[in-house]
């Protein structure tokens, strides 16, 4: 004859097997946490990451600008230097006849003036081909690197080409030279033919390469914004990266109690079923 | 598969010695699992605290590297400003030098070096105030102005005395900042890029006046731009600072907040224990009262015998 299972271990065993579906449950639960931990984790390294990229693209335009000011300082303080000199020496006005015995004897002082200048107008060519090459060749790299800049450079209408338009900061100054004449200052130096040079000329060379500075000046607001750019992004990267962590922290905070209440599940699924074997050995003493 | 079955189980414990073997055990995993049970709910509690605290962690510890790299970035800046300074310095004496002799006088003028000194100092200041402003709102001098608020200087845990220092500071150095920026750049930038045959030949013929050793309003620009440099190197020299003990008071917190992770750890073992022992003493109690009620029954049981035989 079969027994009749009693109410008592009926409900006790609703309760194993609700405790064992709520392990499960819990178990789940964790599993689905440690993914989304993973994907979240993913997504900090990126932004960090990318921040650091941003960090160092910044600090990079930073120090560029630091070394433009300290070299064009340095460059202006000579632009003048050897014009007045070979005025002193040339200049009916203002010449001076005791000047030449500051030099040593022998030495072809005018043509070493003149070189100097000449120098000079060339190392302002070289600092804006040198800032452009710079320039490009920074921003062309974070641009590969950073999906928000792209386009940012290879449009090919970066304004670090105007660098080098030597054309245009020549144009737009027409009226600062005594010839008016692009080419002519152009094609002197890629010859290096100077010899028709007047004073005139020899002013309008200095002024040139000043204006070349200036216009390397004048770039830096374009950098500035850039700049900006990049720091806005960088804060707001920050500002992701703070929301992420403390997601991270309570889908981390949520994964450890899912984990506990797993445990806890079990062991009380495990204690019912304990009693109910504890309740079954009873009942079968009582009978007999 | 027979074996597995229910009944069979409970046929195997319905022997009186199976019995009483698998009572016993069965109260043993009673105890464990109860045993059990308290540490999870022990470990839950303790781990929520913990949590916290690891959170609290996290901002400090994103506090303290912001702050080193704020350092790290001032440091830099300050270099820059120093290695300037001392630049010009230098070469001031050496020029101050050539500009005693005849010849010096009339080749090097203030013109020269002391007008790309202002106006690249000029410029370079208002680009920096253009970026704060575009990206942060603010300028620079309102940025100083704000290590003037006393919850800014609570915030970096400054003493009073050492407060008033540092408003000093900061008031000094806007007071300069503010006759530096009256100077126009525009004046400087005309002078500097656009040079003309006249105005050289001015600067020869009246070279005496525009010797670097004369006064002038070129020389005072130009020592209002050096008093800029020095106050500015005071001024971010403390902002370092107040950055350097924001840096320290991180460092602690997250000393002691670890500290304090590793006690709770530590507490979570001895409570654990001390649960275990606790229980195990009332396991055994129960089990003493168990035995003895089954004793006493046994005696009552041979009691009813012996009656009957007599």
């Amino acid at each position: 004859m079969r027994r009749k299972i009693d109410n008592r271990s009926v409900i006790l065993i609703i309760l194993i097997a609700t405790f064992t579906l709520l392990s499960y449950v819990f178990d789940q639960l964790v599993i689905r946490n440690e993914d989304k931990l993973r994907t979240q984790d993913i997504k900090y390294q990126n932004l960090f990451t990318e921040r650091k990229s941003l960090e160092s693209l910044s600090t990079q335009i930073m120090n560029y600008s630091n070394d433009i000011y300290m070299q064009s300082t340095d460059t202006l303080e000579n632009r003048n230097i050897w014009l007045k000199q070979y005025m002193l020496l040339n200049n009916k006005d203002i010449k001076n006849k005791n000047f030449r015995e500051n030099f040593i004897d022998g030495y072809d002082l005018s043509q070493f003036l003149k070189n100097q200048i000449i120098d000079y107008f060339k190392d302002c060519l070289q600092m804006s081909g040198l800032a452009e090459l710079e320039l490009s060749d920074m921003f062309a790299y974070y641009q590969r690197i950073l999906p928000e800049f792209k386009n940012w450079y290879s449009d090919g209408t970066h304004y670090s080409n105007n660098y080098t338009n030597w054309k245009m900061v020549f144009n737009n100054n027409l009226s600062v030279f005594n010839t008016k004449d692009y080419d002519y200052y152009m094609k002197a130096n890629e010859n290096n033919s100077f010899d028709s040079f007047k004073l005139k000329n020899w002013f309008d060379l200095i002024n040139f390469g000043n204006l070349v500075l200036k216009n390397i000046f004048d770039i830096q607001y374009k950098i500035t914004d850039d700049n900006i750019i990049v720091l806005k992004k960088i804060s707001e990267i920050e500002i992701q990266m703070n929301e992420i962590l403390t997601e991270i922290k309570k889908t981390s905070a949520f994964k450890n109690y899912y984990i506990l209440s797993s445990i806890f599940s079990q062991i009380v699924s495990l204690l019912i079923l304990l009693i109910l074997f504890r309740h079954l050995l009873l009942n079968i003493k009582s009978r007999k | 598969m027979r074996l597995l079955r229910f009944s069979l189980l409970i046929n195997f414990f319905s022997n009186k010695k199976n019995f009483n073997k698998a009572l016993k055990l069965i109260n043993l995993g009673i105890f464990l699992s109860i045993f059990a049970a308290s540490t999870a709910i022990i470990s839950f509690y303790i781990e929520r605290e913990i949590n916290e605290l690891e959170y609290e962690l996290v901002e400090y510890r994103q506090s303290r590297l912001d702050a080193s790299n704020t350092i790290m970035t001032f440091d830099g800046e300050l270099r820059t400003i120093v290695r300037r300074t001392n630049q010009i310095a230098t070469r001031l004496n050496s020029l101050w030098l050539l500009s005693s002799t005849k010849f010096g006088q009339k080749s090097f003028n203030i013109i020269d070096f002391y007008a790309p000194e202002i106006f690249t100092s000029r410029f370079e200041w208002e680009i920096s105030n253009y970026e704060t402003v575009k990206s942060d709102g603010m300028s620079l001098l309102t940025i100083f102005e704000t290590f003037k608020d006393d919850t800014i200087l609570d915030f970096y845990s400054v003493e009073d005395i050492e407060k008033n220092k540092i408003k000093e500071k900061i008031n000094i150095a806007i007071e300069t900042i503010k006759e530096f920026e009256k100077i126009n750049i525009k004046d400087y930038e005309e002078i500097i890029f656009y040079t003309n045959e006249d105005d050289l030949i001015n600067q020869i013929q009246q070279s005496k006046d525009y010797s670097l050793l004369e006064e002038g309003k070129i020389k005072e620009d130009f020592f209002k731009t050096y008093s800029v440099y020095y106050d500015l190197i005071d001024v971010l020299n403390q902002i370092m600072e107040l950055m350097r003990n924001l840096e320290w008071s991180d460092g602690e917190f997250i000393k002691e907040k670890e500290q304090k992770i590793i006690d709770l750890s530590n507490k979570e073992k001895n409570i654990i224990l001390l649960t275990f022992i606790f229980q195990f003493v009332i396991f055994v109690i129960i089990q003493l009262f168990e035995v003895s009620s089954v004793n006493q029954g046994q005696i009552k049981l041979l009691k009813k015998n012996r009656k009957k035989i007599l």
